[in-house]
């Protein structure tokens, strides 16, 4: 039986600082960026993900040299993501040992690099972040890379299904407005974008306790559910304390409960 | 006098200790011995990891070192001489990987190797590439090795199966223990899977197997003779997928 995926996000600026952003606005500083993926590797964590938040607006890839060191302390999973926007660019990362590639702010000028991506290294590698904002009334939008006012987000549905199209072997659907809030997923445009999807769908935006991956759960078998702040602050504080056995340990026992619920 | 008293009890069960530690370090090494011909602690074994230009190696360079081995990259056929057992990795597309394969004249080697019994391991699209052919490349063959065919991933329920089939799924022995499994507890008989295409378990074939299930039953390992297939990435399953390498070497070790 395929499980969902716990994924920890870590986040990192352009100092290679580990911070925590709420909203994509005000940042937290947090710690070690290498250090902390050690840590979740040693936690056995199901993959992790890693962003270089400053590399496209500073018009650079996610350093090579960190990705490296990075792929040298971990034994899980690694998808990284950050001003990719060449093919070699993601040839010299899965030589170093990286799982997939997250890809964005690329294709809002270049839609058909998912094209060529997919096809020279296999949809598998290749992630997609689809940035999403729910405006109070209408569909909700979605951008590659940073909304932007000046540049009109697509509907979040027809987006998804263009990379999919396109061969994206995953889709990352961060929602904006959640970011950092860990009021919850929104989970009724998660379970029906996942209904209309064939390819793996991971959540990540807006998760703050266990309580708010089971609602997301129940409603639709995701593939992965992401967070930041779950895995790296204490309980309710904004105290860091990286953690995941817990979160592990918890979905093992919901397991048999959820999967009568996706019957 | 008591203190005398004292320092000869104290002495005297010193050289009881003593006694019972040096035959503790007596039987120790004895064991150590016994067992070095199977573990093997002092040399890492040598295993050549096929370099056909299909991606990202590095993580499995990292793993088999951890695991005891001693990777060396085979671009050349010539460069499959002098192995313990080899490595067949893969991540891309069926048909520029079996071109590629051929073309190096890596493909005869390899085959002549494992048909000679070189332990050889398949991983991802590198198992599937042991098969004879895929539904990915209906055009392209595959080294022939073992008589399967991989196809596409058609799942009806797409909102509980996705593809790529993407994420850590347990594995199900089907007769008896596969040998690459010894040591993995059964709870912890779960991988790391990337793929979206799969061979079908064959029954009627005299091969151990165990199988996974995305909607149906698919081929997750394979062991015929020496000749290995996992269709999941050991070096990216964590402790477990350590152990399946270190059981690997123990095979080379064994055939060797």
């Amino acid at each position: 039986m395929l499980q969902p995926r716990l994924i920890p996000v870590l986040l990192v600026d352009a100092q290679q600082q580990l911070v925590k952003t709420i909203c994509f606005g005000r940042r937290q500083y947090i710690g070690d960026p290498l250090n902390a993926a050690y840590v979740f590797s040693g936690f056995e964590a199901d993959e992790l993900l890693v962003l270089d938040i400053d590399a496209s607006t500073q018009g650079r890839c996610i350093p090579l040299t960190f990705v490296a060191a990075l792929a040298r302390f971990t034994h899980v999973p690694l998808t990284v993501g950050g001003g990719v926007i060449s093919l070699e660019q993601i040839h010299g990362l899965l030589a170093l040992g990286v799982e997939k590639v997250a890809l964005s702010s690329v294709l809002s000028r270049d839609f058909s690099f998912l094209q060529q991506a997919a096809t020279r290294f296999g949809s598998s590698t290749i992630s997609v972040i689809l940035n999403v904002h729910v405006p109070e009334k209408g569909t909700p939008l979605a951008w590659c890379g940073r909304p932007d006012i000046s540049m009109l987000g697509r509907p979040l549905l027809e987006l998804a299904l263009a990379c999919q199209e396109a061969g994206a072997g995953e889709l990352l659907i961060h929602a904006v407005d959640r970011d950092g809030q860990r009021q919850g997923y929104d989970v009724p445009i998660l379970a029906e974008l996942n209904r209309q999807l064939a390819i793996p769908l991971v959540a990540l935006g807006g998760c703050g306790n266990h309580g708010h991956i089971a609602d997301l759960l129940k409603a639709s078998p995701l593939s992965g559910v992401a967070a930041g702040s779950l895995f790296i602050y204490a309980p309710d504080t904004q105290q860091v304390l990286l953690h995941y056995p817990l979160s592990h340990h918890w979905l093992q026992e919901q397991l048999p409960q959820l999967q009568e619920c996706w019957i | 006098m008591i203190a005398h008293h004292l320092v000869l009890v104290i002495s005297l069960s010193c050289v009881r200790i003593f006694q019972s530690t040096s035959e503790l370090y007596a039987i120790l090494w004895q064991l150590f011995w016994a067992i070095r011909p199977i573990i093997n602690l002092k040399s890492p074994v040598p295993v050549g990891i096929v370099d056909y230009g299909a991606g990202n190696i590095a993580s499995l360079e990292m793993a088999l070192i951890a695991a005891g081995g001693a990777p060396k990259l085979a671009r050349e056929p010539s460069d499959l001489s002098s192995l313990a057992a080899v490595i067949l990795p893969g991540v891309g597309h069926f048909g520029p990987a079996s071109a590629a394969l051929r073309d190096s004249g890596l493909a005869q080697e390899l085959c002549r190797c494992a048909i000679a019994g070189l332990p050889l391991l398949g991983i991802c699209l590198g198992f599937q590439l042991l098969a004879t052919t895929s539904e990915e490349a209906p055009g392209a063959s595959g080294l022939g090795l073992l008589p399967l065919s991989s196809q596409r991933l058609r799942p009806r329920n797409t909102i509980l199966h996705k593809v790529p089939h993407l994420g850590w799924n347990t594995l199900h022995a089907v007769n008896v223990c596969p040998r690459l499994l010894h040591g993995i507890a059964f709870e912890k008989r779960r991988f790391y899977f990337a793929n979206s295409y799969a061979i079908a378990p064959d029954p009627q074939m005299l091969a151990t197997q165990a199988t996974y299930c995305h909607e149906h039953t698919w081929l997750a390992l394979l062991e015929r003779g020496t000749i290995c297939g996992v269709q999941f990435h050991p070096e990216k399953s964590r402790s477990q997928g350590l152990q399946l390498l270190r059981n690997f070497l123990a095979l080379a070790l064994e055939c060797g």
